[in-house]
């Protein structure tokens, strides 16, 4: 990415950033619903674990995403 | 928390990404109201609390974009090159990611057809040694742990077999 160059420019950005900084704190207040997500998240344990293969059910073949939460419970548990 | 940490953190890089690629395209407006935009969409804001690829994927290709628009204005090989790799990398993250790599083949060959490429026909091959990298990781690894290498696609073809009226046995 091309570096800042100029105030401006850092003043829109943080501001955007700053809306959906709070926008993302509402709604990280309300009650969590999972459904397709338990895939994704028993996937990850088991990566952790050594013990995921990918599977028939079609979440599993997912393998970024799953690695990406996985990493996230390895620093933050 | 901790499961959807990671769609925040790429919901927050979307949003930078989005906004340096509304700049270079137009100006510091455009760009901050491109990602104001994208930051305050209800749906996209929605799944910043969920543990899905959703949110991943629109990175991907937002990165993507970014270096496409880079390499037909720059003509540069190496913006091309991480185009295709961004592009294919987007099939890791979900598989139905192979529409925008068939998306993005397609419009290599309209640009090449309107010899876009005439001077720069090595471009198109940096892009598909982009493409191929994340593609042959992919391939070894369901290879490795599946003993099928287009596994995903397998998986994928059994839900879009399915009518919607079929009754599932269980």
């Amino acid at each position: 990415m091309n570096a800042i160059a100029n105030t401006k420019e850092i003043v829109i950005l943080i501001l955007v950033l700053s809306t959906a900084i709070v926008l993302s704190y509402i709604f990280y207040s309300g009650s969590f619903v999972y459904y397709d997500d338990n895939y994704y998240i028993f996937s990850a344990h088991q990566m952790l674990q050594g013990a995921f293969r990918p599977n028939d059910i079609l979440f599993t073949v997912e393998t970024l995403t799953i690695a990406s939460i996985a990493i996230s419970f390895l620093f933050f548990g | 928390m901790q499961a959807a940490l990671p769609s925040l953190v790429e919901y927050i890089a979307t949003i930078i990404v989005i906004f340096f690629l509304s700049r270079k395209m137009s100006n510091d407006y455009f760009g901050g109201i491109a990602s104001f935009l994208y930051a305050t969409a209800p749906f996209v804001v929605g799944y910043t609390t969920r543990a899905l690829p959703v949110i991943f994927t629109g990175l991907t290709v937002a990165i993507a974009c970014y270096y496409i628009y880079d390499a037909t204005k720059l003509k540069s090989e190496r913006a091309m090159f991480l185009a295709g790799f961004f592009i294919s990398l987007t099939m890791l993250v979900k598989t139905a990611g192979a529409i925008m790599i068939a998306s993005f083949i397609i419009t290599l060959a309209y640009l090449y057809a309107h010899k876009m490429f005439r001077k720069y026909k090595r471009m198109l091959a940096y892009a598909f040694v982009g493409m191929v990298i994340p593609l042959l990781i992919m391939v070894l690894y369901l290879y490795l742990l599946t003993g099928n290498t287009i596994f995903n696609l397998h998986s994928y073809a059994g839900i879009v077999n399915l009518a919607p009226t079929t009754v599932l046995k269980t």
